[in-house]
């Protein structure tokens, strides 16, 4: 089986199979496209990537290597959040700074269907709560001028979502 | 001089031509850094679509990233990863561009304080939030200045938001909304009354792209102040809206260009068509539900002429109407319909609606609802006449026996749906015997008695269906509707409402499952069996039918769930399920515990034997 060499940012080795690395857009692109030949025992840098999170990455891939291409997805289905498998569910119960560094280098790697999980667990984090608690979810400080947030809160009065 | 590869225009040339001058900018010239093969091509970065942060990383080549021709990456694509293709380029800059953002403190923040809702770039942020509804988007906007920042910077995001006016309301010279969303694209007024164009109106409108009144009353000069103030709009939906006197001889002095939909739902004066129809040159879509006040032809000629002057773009035509309509409104040369939906209650002679097919060989989605139970001969002229139908509903008419035969000439049908006709003083019987739909994915019986193995000989010949739904069936027996079912291997929805056979056959079902064929339902992801008394039996088999993929299973009273089935339940069988309701299915309460504590890891549970529904 054939394995190629990714270096992380910080300065990390890996070898992996080849078929796991291109769940990878971006390893794929340079792989098939680019025509990097990787017997060239030369390490691909991923300089955007630390080698916690990618050692991370990699048992996602190695674990979901097989999954067939998703169907393209109407614009319903799309928008589930519940749908999450339960080894999903499992490998992404970690603390919020590795959730989104996850994200982050998933992004950078194109890696749709991990994007999309962990979209969709933020998602389930942020359902059901009131503001204050997404600030206290999320760590985020209210940095609305005294007296704003009414003003939104007016203007919400008149909103509702959309009946489908 | 080097040409631009994609323009073939020389490096320096002047553009003159408009879509040419808005590239003037990036007229920067980039060209093959490999050079070995291709003696340079060039080409201009503005029509290789190349634009700031990708320009400016391209043309400063600090970065390492340069690229090179199709030509060189072809001949010497082994030696070196540092031939680049644009598109990849592109996203690798973009990708670099969006953790650089990410990694910034947001504006105005310190940076000490470890606020990690930053961590995430904008377009990642607003991709999550697509997920949400919009009620929680309306929390999103409260949490902070970014996140509001995210929602109202993004157009998809804002479709979801719709403003509802409070219903009462009164609109005259003195109201005055306190705060309104500024961006909302979707407004609803219910039992308002609109009595004065408000000032405030146009900042609410200018961007609007669907209006809905509903119940509301007006003066008619103020709904069209209104409307010519919302010149995005896509969508206008009127629903018993009472108006005065509508003068449709004034000059309006405005279009509604982008009005794509039309409906009128119920209880609206007619006569506003006449002022409407100068003003939607690009209509789409009419909708205009049957009213009895008008079954007299004169206010018909409104909806006539309204027709006429939109026909050239009008794609789909939902109408409540009479035949004198019907008549006038075939004639017209440019009506080109993909979609007829037709009712109405004075009709006498439904042929016409044949004829009206033959006209518009166009359509593709066919309804005949109330008022339109066609015959089998006239549906067999229509079928021939458009044989590339691919939606169709209709009514049978008043008979004891139908036999759709025309539906073999109904071959690219996909979704299908009869109904039986609940004036009729029986059930009526349907003979499918020889028919079958080969392409057909959603097929819905309503109020029918299938004999013996009518339905059987139906799904045989039309084995691609998803989507199944009986309502209100009569079978002979258990077994013709499970030899049916077993004929559609495709089958990911069954939907079983009321269906019921009077036979009861606990004594005559096999012991051994009733073929070898049970696990046909390999792709069944959704059963919903609901007030059907199916007996152990062939509950049984139904489940055992079911593969262990199934997603969702709801039993509503069905109340004779026999120990076995309860027992397959509770086995290992189906493991995978995200959805288990069991409603009024008479089960014990020791055994309601049991269910409950199996199924303990399903996502949405719902037993319980005293609901009410």
């Amino acid at each position: 089986m054939s394995t190629i060499k990714l270096e992380t940012s910080d300065g990390v080795k890996f070898t992996v199979k080849t078929q796991v690395a291109k769940c990878s857009g971006t390893i794929r692109t340079m792989l098939e496209d680019i025509g990097i030949n990787p017997q060239d025992g030369e390490a691909i840098p991923l300089s955007n990537v630390h080698s916690t999170i990618l050692q991370k990455i990699l048992v996602w891939a190695e674990h979901h290597v097989d999954d067939p291409e998703p169907p393209r997805e109407d614009a319903d289905a799309a928008k589930r959040t519940d749908d999450i498998c339960s080894w999903d569910e499992d490998f992404l119960k970690v603390d919020q700074r590795t959730l989104f560094d996850v994200m982050l280098a998933a992004n950078y790697l194109d890696m749709k269907q991990l994007i999309a999980v962990c979209c969709k667990t933020v998602a389930n984090m942020i359902k059901g709560k009131t503001a204050d608690q997404i600030r206290r979810t999320f760590n985020i400080e209210n940095d609305f001028p005294p007296g704003e947030e009414d003003k939104i809160r007016l203007r919400n009065q008149f909103c509702e979502e959309r009946s489908r | 001089m080097d040409r631009c590869q994609i323009c073939n225009q020389p490096e320096t040339c002047q553009l003159r031509s408009s879509s040419a001058a808005k590239k003037g900018s990036t007229q920067t010239i980039i060209t093959c850094a490999s050079g070995a093969s291709c003696n340079g091509t060039a080409v201009h970065a503005g029509c290789a679509n190349l634009t700031g942060p990708v320009l400016e990383a391209l043309s400063g080549a600090q970065l390492g990233l340069f690229w090179a021709c199709e030509q060189c990456r072809k001949t010497e694509g082994s030696r070196t990863r540092e031939l680049t293709e644009l598109g990849t380029i592109r996203q690798l800059a973009q990708r670099m561009v969006a953790t650089v953002d990410a990694n910034l403190t947001p504006r105005g923040r310190k940076g000490k304080t470890g606020w990690k809702g930053a961590a995430l770039p904008a377009e990642m942020w607003e991709r999550i939030f697509g997920l949400l509804t919009g009620g929680q988007l309306l929390g999103i906007r409260l949490t902070c200045r970014r996140w509001r920042d995210v929602v109202d910077g993004s157009s998809r995001l804002r479709d979801r938001l719709v403003v509802r006016f409070p219903k009462g309301l009164l609109v005259d010279g003195r109201y005055r909304p306190t705060d309104l969303m500024p961006f909302a694209k979707k407004v609803i007024f219910e039992e308002a009354s609109l009595f004065s164009g408000p000032r405030w109106w146009p900042r609410l409108g200018h961007g609007l792209t669907e209006l809905t009144l509903k119940h509301c009353k007006c003066l008619f000069m103020t709904l069209l102040a209104m409307l010519r103030a919302t010149p995005c709009l896509k969508v206008l939906t009127w629903d018993n809206v009472m108006m005065d006197a509508i003068d449709d001889r004034r000059d309006l002095g405005f279009r509604l260009d982008k009005l794509e939909a039309l409906n009128f739902a119920s209880n609206f004066d007619i006569e506003v068509l006449a002022c409407l129809r100068k003003i939607c040159p690009n209509l789409k879509k009419l909708a205009l539900s049957y009213e009895r006040k008008f079954q007299e032809f004169a206010p018909y000629v409104y909806l006539i002429e309204f027709v006429e002057a939109v026909q050239s773009s009008l794609e789909e035509l939902e109408l409540g109407c009479t035949e004198g309509v019907l008549n006038e409104v075939m004639n017209f040369e440019r009506l080109k319909l993909t979609k007829l939906s037709l009712h109405g209650e004075a009709m006498t002679d439904t042929s016409i609606a044949v004829a009206f097919c033959r006209k518009m060989p166009t359509l593709k989605d066919l309804q005949f609802e109330f008022g339109f139970e066609m015959r089998e001969s006239d549906l067999e002229q229509i079928a021939k006449a458009l044989p590339t139908l691919e939606r169709f509903a209709t009514r049978f008419p008043e008979q004891k026996r139908v036999r759709p035969s025309y539906l073999a000439h109904m071959p690219h049908l996909r979704h299908l749906t009869l109904v039986g006709n609940e004036e009729y003083c029986e059930v009526q019987t349907v003979y499918f015997t020889g028919i079958g739909c080969p392409v057909l994915t959603h097929l819905k019986l309503e109020d029918l008695d299938l004999p013996r193995d009518s339905l059987q000989q139906l799904l045989a010949n039309s084995s691609n269906i998803t989507d199944l739904t009986l309502k209100a069936i009569q079978f002979t027996s258990w077994r013709a509707l499970i030899l049916a079912l077993a004929e559609l291997p495709n089958l990911q929805r069954l939907l079983l409402t009321y269906v019921r056979a009077p036979k009861s056959e606990e004594s005559t079902w096999p012991t051994t499952p009733l073929t070898q064929q049970q696990h046909n339902f390999a792709s069944l992801r959704r059963l919903e069996v609901d007030r059907v008394k199916l007996g152990e039996p062939a509950l049984l088999t139904l489940l055992g039918m079911c593969p262990a993929q199934l997603k969702e299973l709801a039993l509503r009273s069905v109340e004779d769930v026999g120990e076995n089935a309860l027992c397959l339940l509770l086995g290992h069988k189906f493991g995978q399920l995200d959805e288990l309701t069991m409603l009024n299915c008479g089960l014990w309460p020791d055994e309601e515990r049991d269910m409950c504590d199996r199924f303990r890891a399903v996502k949405l549970l719902r037993i319980s034997d005293y609901a009410m529904f």
